[in-house]
Order: structure tokens, then C-alpha cells, then sequence
């Protein structure tokens, strides 16, 4: 079982909802120790559980839009997810992030889970970040490497 | 006893999308029945104008990420039928257990997670995770398969890469397909163990039914899924190429998706109409299955359609066992693909989860798409599932069901069809007056 997965989730074509995906690209060109891998985020919700029962600590990137100034970066452990959508409104395409941690604590799946982000600028149509987010990239990534190797 | 019944829900729940339903009935008499769909509308027949013909698959897949490859393969479809591409045996197999994935995965997902909810009484699937924690499981696991099965075959999980016009750019290996074989012939136990839980619940299936017009692929070689022509239950067989005369499809002001119909107000589409009208090609299990649960042609309940899902299941897994046995036996060879575009028309017809898929493409002599029409299962089903409500409620009310639920039976009614009305409202004219 690997000490540490980083998960990169986004859209590549709804601009700084990509930055998951930029951080992963931007952490394989780091050397980094052989107990954290670090995977493509081509996947369902249903693959995180995947990935929980893979690892003791899975980290998730992802754009959070939670209110604060853009280029914003969170970081928090899943346990302090306080509420989750309304559980009858899931279906399988918005089954979402909240839902499947759920999911993974009934089936008493143990691994830790981080969830790292930053608060987008735009998410319009494009493929390319805002420059703010993009020059938060390198920030973003000693983040995720300090959590994924210390924690 | 003769009540008003006043029902207004919007956004049912556990569907894919955004539905509402409006039931007002007033001293018993039933004023108004609506399933409506505000859902945005997407664009793609509008974003398909001027496009290369080597984009169009990779654009329509995006419509959808459960049935993407459906999409994908009904585009690669309606380019081949314009350029008059032919296919060879070895790429038929591949997109026949490609979509084979979809279809595992699709069903098997619906019925756990979004049918099971329903017959169990609970409001979604998160509690069966402490009380059914192995359809929860079998869910996940058959999940994982046919994403495998997709990532194997098409190249990832999601909107496959490898499928083009006139074949594949890469096939996957032949150990890659042994070890596919194995995990289907281990999923047969979980089929089993799903069968086991529906049957214990069948008779929690609502006994509805109401005389429906079915249409699907047909197909005289085997059950079809990604070849054939068209099935009307009440009038008979079409080529593919006229869709247009089975599918027709109109707007109406509540809706931003487009209905359809054929002899009737309504057709269905979806695993129901393919077993009613191609019963005898279903595997020895599939019917076996079947007919435990005394489902047989022509069935008229659209709850039935889950377990029409079901009996597909069993099917889909035991015959991509045997098309993987029947591309090892040749060999994967390599292919070498020849387009030449042209001018002209061209259809695909594909069977989804949800029902028969139409993708249909007009060419220019640079093979840039002029214009195209899209008609979704879904889309094909709206008209259905209101006539299923227009008939159902009056008789609800008759039999004084409670208001609460008769608005969760409306619910259920619209969840047995599995629809996914993001992909249902796809293109919307619009005239300023």
C-alpha cells in the first residue's frame, strides 16, 4: 500500500477548473520519494475509492471556490467537512466529492484524506489558467509536497 | 373519494438532469399532467457545424460521460455511412465489447444505486451502504469493470481516444484481453448475487402498465447493439437511414428538450423496447432470466425496463467473454485506415443503455460537417413518461393513494426509465419575435 496518492481533478477546457490537472503535470517533474505517487484524475467519483483503498493518505487538488480571494490556497482534512448535499439529490453524474467521502467512511475505508486547493479566478470556457492562478502553480505545489510528504 | 391532488416537484431526484413534475386534479378529475425539463440546452448540433469529419466523435462523446462511447460509436457510424467506410470484422468486435462496457457499467450503476434506493424505501443509496453493503459493492465493482473494459479497449475510462473513422489507432494487446477475460468471468458471480437481491424485491416492482408503442435496433444476425436497422412495435421495420421517419421528434413550451413520436403520442426506447422486440436473440441466461421474472414480449410496464436492464447484464457479460474468445482465436492484427471524404449524408444508429441513439451528419466534398441532428434516447422517451403519468395518476386517484405518494410513485416512474435529460437537451432554435 503506497504512504501517499496525489489525485489531480478538473476540466481542461473550463480554464482555472484545470488547476488540478496543472499541479499533477507540474509535481511529476518533481523527484519526490517512492512511498507517494502521484495519478491522472481521469476518473469517476467512484475511482477515488478506488484510490482510498490503494494508500493510507490520499491527497485530492481540485479548484474550491469557497468565497475567498482568488489565487487562495486551502488545504483540510475531509473530517472537517461538516455537511454534505442532500443525499437524495445524487444521481450518477453529480454523485460528487462530498458524496463519495461519505461513501468511504461507511465502508470504513481508513485511508487519510487531504483535499488541496485554490479559489479560481474564472472558470470560462479556455484552456489555459488565468495568469493570477498560473502564478500561483509553484506555491501550490510545495503545498501538496509538504502535505503528502510530512503529513 | 374524489380529493384534489396539487403536486409540484421540481428537480426530481436521482435522475440525471433536471425534471419537474406538476400533477393538479381537482375533485378527482385530472386538469393537468406535466413532466417538464428546464434543463439548459447544450448546443452540440449547432457546435458540430463546420467541423472535420476527424473531430466529430471526439466532440459528440463529450455530450455525455456515462455514454460517451454510445456517442462515439454513433458518430463514427454516421461519418463511416457518409464516406462509405467499411469496417473490418476485427474492429466490429472491439467497438462491440467497447460498448459492452458502457452498457455493464451503466446498467448495473442504475439499478444499485439509483433503483435499489427506491424498492428498498430509502432515500438514496448512501444508507445501503450499512444495510446492502454488498449490492454497494457489486455496484462498484461492475463500475470498475466496465471503465476497464473502456480503458483497455478505447484507450481510457472515459471518452475513448482509440476508436476513429474506419477502425482504431491502436488495438489494445493480446494479454490486455486475457486479463479482461478474467475479471468478466469473475463478475458472473456478482450478476448473480444482484439477481438474487432484485428477485427478493420484485414484488415491490409497481404493477403499472399501459399499452406502448416499443422502438429499437433490429437486427437479423444477432441482438443488436451497434448494427441494424429500426423496430416499431406497431409498424414494423425501417432502414436506419430513415430515422427521420420513426423519430419525430417536435418541441412544446415546457420543455427545452425535444419529445418524440411515431403512431402513437409516444414511443419508448431503452432495455425494455430491445427485449420486447428482440426477445429470441437474447443469450439461454438472458431468457432464462427473464422469464423468472415472467418478463416476455410484448411487456408493457416501463418499472419492467430495470429488470430488462438486469436480463441485458447477464447478456452483455457472457457474450464480451465470447468476443474476446473470438478475437484471440484470429489474432489482432494490425489495421491500416483509408478515409477519403466526401460530400454527402450519412447516419448512425447505435443502441445505448438508454435507448437507440441517432447521430446524423450532412458532409461538404472537404469533409466539414454542414449540418447535424442528434436524437437522444432520452429525448425519445419524454413524451412516454408523461403519457405513463397521464394514464397512472387518474388511477391512483381512483384507488385514493395519498398525495405524497403518488408524487413517489411519479418519481419512481421517471427513474425505471433511467433517462439522462443533460443529454436529451441538446439544441434549441430560437426566434425573436
Amino acid at each position: 500500500m503506497k504512504k501517499c496518492i496525489i489525485v489531480g481533478l478538473g476540466n481542461p477546457y473550463r480554464m482555472d477548473d484545470s488547476v488540478g490537472i496543472v499541479a499533477v503535470d507540474e509535481l511529476k517533474k518533481n523527484d519526490l520519494p517512492s512511498s507517494v505517487e502521484v495519478r491522472d484524475g481521469t476518473m469517476d467519483e467512484f475511482g477515488l475509492l478506488d484510490l482510498m483503498k490503494q494508500t493510507e493518505h490520499l491527497v485530492i487538488i481540485d479548484a474550491i471556490s469557497a468565497g475567498k480571494e482568488p489565487g487562495t490556497i486551502y488545504n483540510f482534512d475531509s473530517k472537517e467537512i461538516k455537511s454534505m448535499p442532500n443525499p437524495i439529490s445524487l444521481s450518477l453524474h453529480t454523485f460528487g466529492l462530498a458524496g463519495v467521502i461519505e461513501m468511504a467512511r461507511r465502508m470504513k475505508i481508513h485511508s487519510k484524506i487531504t483535499i488541496v486547493g485554490i479559489e479560481p479566478q474564472s472558470m470560462e470556457a479556455g484552456e489555459e489558467l488565468t495568469p493570477l492562478i498560473s502564478s500561483k502553480i509553484s506555491e501550490l505545489v510545495d503545498r501538496i509536497k509538504n502535505i503528502a510528504i510530512n503529513q | 373519494m374524489k380529493k384534489d391532488v396539487n403536486i409540484d416537484i421540481h428537480h426530481v431526484t436521482r435522475v440525471e438532469g433536471h425534471g419537474n413534475i406538476v400533477v393538479n386534479a381537482v375533485n378527482g378529475d385530472l386538469k393537468e399532467v406535466k413532466w417538464e425539463i428546464p434543463e439548459s440546452p447544450r448546443f452540440f448540433e449547432a457546435m458540430l457545424q463546420g467541423r472535420s469529419w476527424r473531430e466529430a466523435s471526439h466532440i459528440t462523446s463529450r455530450i455525455c460521460g456515462i455514454c460517451s462511447t454510445g456517442h462515439q460509436l454513433a458518430s463514427l457510424r454516421a461519418t463511416e455511412d457518409a464516406f462509405g467506410v467499411k469496417v473490418s470484422r476485427q474492429t466490429w468486435l472491439f467497438r462491440k465489447l467497447l460498448s459492452y462496457g458502457e452498457f455493464i457499467q451503466s446498467h448495473v450503476l442504475h439499478l444499485c444505486f439509483l433503483v435499489l434506493p427506491d424498492l428498498l424505501g430509502v432515500e438514496s443509496v448512501i444508507p445501503l451502504v450499512d444495510t446492502h453493503p454488498e449490492a454497494v459493492n457489486i455496484a462498484l465493482r461492475m463500475k470498475k469493470l466496465g471503465n476497464d473494459i473502456a480503458d483497455v479497449v478505447g484507450g481510457r475510462a472515459v471518452h475513448p481516444i482509440t476508436p476513429c473513422v474506419g477502425g482504431f489507432t491502436k488495438f489494445p494487446e493480446a494479454r490486455e484481453l486475457k486479463t479482461l477475460r478474467t475479471k468478466l468471468a469473475d463478475s458472473m458471480g456478482d450478476v448473480k448475487e444482484l439477481t438474487k437481491l432484485v428477485k427478493a424485491l420484485a414484488k415491490k416492482i409497481p404493477d403499472f402498465e399501459r399499452d406502448t408503442e416499443f422502438i429499437s435496433l433490429t437486427w437479423d444476425k444477432e441482438y443488436p447493439w451497434i448494427d441494424g436497422d429500426i423496430r416499431s412495435s406497431d409498424a414494423g421495420i425501417i432502414s436506419y437511414k430513415d430515422y427521420l421517419k420513426f423519430a419525430n421528434e417536435f418541441v412544446i413550451p415546457e420543455s427545452t428538450a425535444k419529445w418524440a413520436k411515431n403512431k402513437r403520442s409516444s414511443y419508448m426506447v431503452g432495455a425494455l423496447a430491445r427485449v420486447n422486440n428482440n426477445f429470441s436473440q437474447l443469450s439461454d441466461s438472458a431468457k432464462k432470466l427473464a422469464k423468472e421474472f415472467s418478463l416476455k414480449p410484448i411487456n408493457s410496464n416501463p418499472f419492467m425496463n430495470n429488470v430488462a436492464q438486469l436480463v441485458e447484464t447477464i447478456h452483455c457479460v457472457e457474450d464480451s467473454i465470447a468476443t474476446i474468445d473470438a478475437i484471440l482465436k484470429k489474432g489482432i492484427e494490425e489495421e491500416t485506415v483509408n478515409v477519403t471524404p466526401r460530400a454527402g449524408r450519412g447516419v448512425g444508429a447505435v443502441e445505448v443503455p438508454r435507448g437507440i441513439l441517432f447521430h446524423e451528419y450532412t458532409y461538404d466534398e472537404k469533409g466539414n460537417i454542414v449540418s447535424a441532428n442528434l436524437v437522444i434516447p432520452t429525448n425519445q422517451n419524454h413524451a412516454n413518461i408523461e403519457d405513463d403519468m397521464k394514464a397512472w395518476v387518474p388511477k391512483m386517484i381512483k384507488e385514493d393513494t395519498a398525495q405524497n405518494e403518488i408524487a413517489h410513485n411519479l418519481e419512481m416512474l421517471v427513474r425505471a426509465y433511467d433517462p439522462c435529460i443533460s443529454c436529451s437537451t441538446h439544441f434549441l432554435k430560437v426566434r425573436f419575435e
